[in-house]
């Protein structure tokens, strides 16, 4: 891919990123992040560029270092690095370089970071490990549940140095995110690694929380025929009240023509419900992590496995001459086999960190240390921006009500 | 003059006892627990005075507190929503009665007073809905040390209670039913957005298919009455005032504007906010003639009257909740309800089985707070997660729902407080 093409995506993103547009718009003249020496851990892509941009638009120095072995986009890294930001990564990198990477971001400066923004919590861990030494930052966030279950086990093991700001407790998670963001990308990646149309099918969803139901609601847009399995009585009754079949797994697996798992929790596809699978079954796993569906369990029972003919897909050839096709290898389908979230629902999250970095810059010094909410005025901002950037007017005193649970 | 229920009709009785009975056919959930309750009778020696839309659903909750052992006062708490035939039936069990269908606001409150010391010794326990009886007894704590406990189920209700625990100290425990999945969910999405599309249906008997219709609020019911009447074919538009709603309301695919642009070429504008004052006479000067209007939210000012009535040359009552107004510039309104509660007024409210869930939370809270007085401090609390997850597991079952849960006894919910998986 040349330099040109690279360019004109990033220039693509960045039209798209409306709140992050905003941001630098708002902040031109105050540049709020001017003397901050900031340390950034991200996944390599355009949408971390943009953000990476709009820091440096308000006035912050920074460093990048990646945040997964195998996301790392190259060209994106490499016109960075022309434009003299220091990104460390490459795609296919080891675990123990990603940590190094982790380790040079720190050193850029001889003081260390003012600031990190954090992914995984891996520059706020090597803070309180190998790189103690250095002098703890004003502020950081962490934007990944991951990051912050990870935060939380540090915390039992040490106290925290400095203010972390969850950034992923936010009104963009919520609202756009998940149920739009995440369900339609992981609809996007099912449909094209399955090649399968999706108009009459049965299509079962694990879980009916924020992902799980807004990938229900987007597969029943897409003509399937919904099943919903649930732990939960509440959110079970919320999908029957949505107008779906609800059912147990073990009942859901032997109608199912294509599964998506976004639960959180480990063992929902598991060998007894393998064992029921029609053959021609796709499985995607819609979760953080990959133990939603038994990948073991899953081996165990294969004879064969190859490519299928969709990329991102194997076709897996059970002992009894059933064929199951598994998407992503069982990994979080969306960034496993496809494209992950589009670029202005990325502009969200990244938007509150910045924001959350802009507004607390003054007062942080003050704060004490550990984890806190994300200020409130930040989901205010980013709603107002979209908001306008979607063209919605608001009425000046229509007098009806914000409040979610307001009757 | 006395607001009590006595000596009633006996055909009003019998077509109350009937009534009743078709509800409970259809409230499994305060049934099973009806047979809970009658056994151990957690409410004997409590005086209950509850303030809760006296409709049929209602009574069989009545009939629930008075099984428990309560004795019990109720008044409906509105101008038009009491079925005067389940007043009559629960009256002639023995039920303090206060109030009829057609009242005027002022009178309403002569009879939520008269309710509220229908006991010489006071209530212990009191259940409402919009904190009309909760306010009586902010007011006079000092002379009631006998309450024990008070229950509120809507949200316009629950927020005046918090700003109310705010200054007040209640000496006892003021939960709040309704910030619980089971409540906001079902009967304010579901039950509520349902009841307003069948009582605008009912009133106007218009083909909606088509027709511009606005609602003005997006929370629990404002959504509710959006999906409901795009699932009619309506053209919706969505009026609200906070940007986080109104992405909210976007990305459901909604048309979001501000009523004075929404108004103009409005067919139906619905309110749902919770406050007043929603349709102005900026509004009213602006709506295409015909246009109908009606409110669903709590209060009856969501539409301003005294503008409408400033314009008006004169009304006609075109169909029973259907009236007329002719303004003065030759346009003509269709008003619904009188602008009360359409969904109350010009059909039966919530299904019965939407309140049966509904109810069943404040009947647990009410019960738990009689048998065991310290499961929740003193002062306003919200109901835990564990009885939201409870009355979901006895709906689901009522609904022969089979799910990945539904072997788990009440209480051993896996997830419940791990909100953030998915």
């Amino acid at each position: 891919m040349t330099a040109d093409s690279t360019a004109t995506r990033l220039a693509q993103a960045t039209e798209q990123m409306v709140v992050l547009a905003r941001i630098r718009e708002d902040y031109r003249v105050a540049k709020p992040l001017v003397g901050e020496r900031l340390a950034l851990c991200g996944h390599v892509t355009v949408e971390t560029a943009v953000q990476v941009d709009t820091l440096i638009a308000l006035g912050a120095e920074v460093a990048w270092c990646a945040s997964s072995t195998s996301t790392t986009d190259e060209q994106v890294a490499a016109l960075l690095r022309e434009r003299g930001i220091r990104v460390v990564g490459s795609r296919g990198m080891s675990e123990a370089d990603l940590r190094k990477g982790v380790e040079e971001v720190l050193l850029t400066w001889q003081d260390g970071p003012t600031m990190v923004l954090d992914e995984g919590a891996m520059i706020i861990s090597a803070l309180h490990d190998t790189m103690a030494g250095l002098p703890a930052p004003v502020l950081a966030t962490e934007k990944t549940p991951d990051g912050l279950a990870e935060l939380d086990r540090l915390a039992r093991r040490t106290p925290i140095r400095f203010p972390v700001i969850k950034s992923d407790e936010s009104f963009g998670k919520d609202v756009i995110d998940n149920p739009h963001g995440t369900a339609q990308s992981l609809l996007e990646t099912i449909m094209a690694a399955s090649g399968r149309m999706l108009a009459g099918k049965v299509f079962v969803v694990a879980g009916y929380g924020r992902v799980g139901a807004g990938v229900a609601a987007k597969a029943r847009g897409l003509g399937a025929r919904v099943v919903v399995t649930e732990v939960r009585p509440t959110r079970a009754l919320m999908a029957v009240l949505d107008g779906f079949e609800v059912l147990p797994m073990a009942d859901a697996a032997r109608v199912g023509d294509l599964f998506c798992t976004v639960t959180g929790t480990a063992g929902v596809l598991r060998e007894e419900h393998l064992s029921l699978l029609k053959s021609g079954a796709v499985l995607a796993n819609g979760g953080h992590l990959p133990y939603e569906i038994d990948l073991a369990a899953l081996d165990r029972m294969t004879r064969h496995r190859m490519p299928a003919a969709h990329p991102g897909s194997e076709v897996l050839t059970l002992a009894d001459g059933r064929r199951v096709y598994l998407i992503g290898g069982g990994n979080i389908a969306n960034l496993a086999a496809g494209r992950g979230n589009v670029s202005e629902v990325m502009d969200v999250t990244f938007a509150s960190q910045v924001l959350a970095l802009c507004l607390s810059v003054k007062e942080a010094t003050s704060w004490q240390a550990g984890l806190r909410e994300l200020p409130p005025e930040c989901d205010e901002y980013v709603a107002a921006a979209l908001a306008r950037a979607m063209g919605i007017h608001l009425g000046a005193a229509d007098g009806s009500s914000g409040d979610p649970h307001a009757g | 003059m006395s607001w009590l229920v006595s000596d009633p009709d006996e055909d009003l009785v019998q077509r109350g006892r009937a009534a009743l009975a078709l509800a409970r056919s259809q409230m499994p959930l305060l049934d099973g627990i009806q047979r809970e309750a009658a056994e151990s009778r957690p409410l004997a020696g409590h005086r209950l005075v509850g303030c809760v839309h006296l409709t049929k659903e209602t009574g069989v909750l009545v009939q629930l507190l008075v099984a428990s052992g309560a004795e019990v006062a109720w008044t409906g708490g509105d101008e038009v929503s009491t079925q005067d035939e389940v007043a009559a039936a629960l009256a002639v069990e023995g039920v303090r009665v206060f109030g009829r269908r057609g009242m005027t606001t002022a009178e309403v409150g002569e009879a939520a007073a008269e309710a509220f010391g229908a006991f010489s010794d006071g209530p212990t326990m009191i259940l409402d809905n919009g904190a009309h009886l909760i306010e009586m007894a902010a007011a006079s704590l000092d002379r009631h040390p006998q309450l024990r406990g008070a229950t509120e189920k809507t949200s316009e209700g629950s927020r005046r209670v918090r700003e109310l625990g705010a200054t007040i100290d209640f000496p006892f425990p003021v939960v709040s039913v309704n910030d619980v999945v089971t409540k906001w969910e079902v009967d304010n999405t579901y039950g509520t957005g349902q009841s307003t599309l069948d009582g605008i249906l009912r009133a106007t008997g218009m083909f909606l298919a088509g027709k511009r219709f606005v609602v003005c609020g997006f929370g629990h019911v404002g959504r509710g009455v959006a999906l409901r009447a795009r699932g009619m074919g309506a053209r919706v538009v969505v009026v609200c005032r906070s940007a986080k709603t109104a992405v909210r309301a976007r990305l459901a695919g909604f048309e979001v504007l501000p009523l004075e642009s929404a108004a103009r070429t409005a067919d139906i504008v619905c309110t749902a906010t919770g406050r007043p004052d929603v349709v102005t006479a900026e509004h009213l000067d602006l709506l295409p003639s015909g246009a109908v209007l009606c409110n669903t939210g709590h209060s009856t000012a969501e539409i301003n009257l005294a503008d409408l009535q400033a314009r008006t040359v004169s009304t006609e009552q075109v169909r029973p909740h259907v009236r007329r107004h002719r303004l003065d510039d030759g346009r003509y309104l269709d008003l619904l309800s009188g602008g009360g509660l359409v969904n109350l007024d010009a059909a039966e409210g919530n299904p019965s089985e939407v309140m049966d869930v509904t109810f069943a939370n404040q009947a647990l809270v009410t019960l738990g707070l009689g048998g065991r007085p310290d499961r929740y401090a003193a002062g306003v609390q919200d109901v835990d997660a564990a009885q939201d997850e409870d009355v979901a597991r006895r709906k689901l079952a009522a609904m022969g729902v089979r799910f990945d849960g539904s072997d788990q006894p009440a209480g051993t919910t896996r997830g419940v407080g791990e909100d953030k998986s998915a």
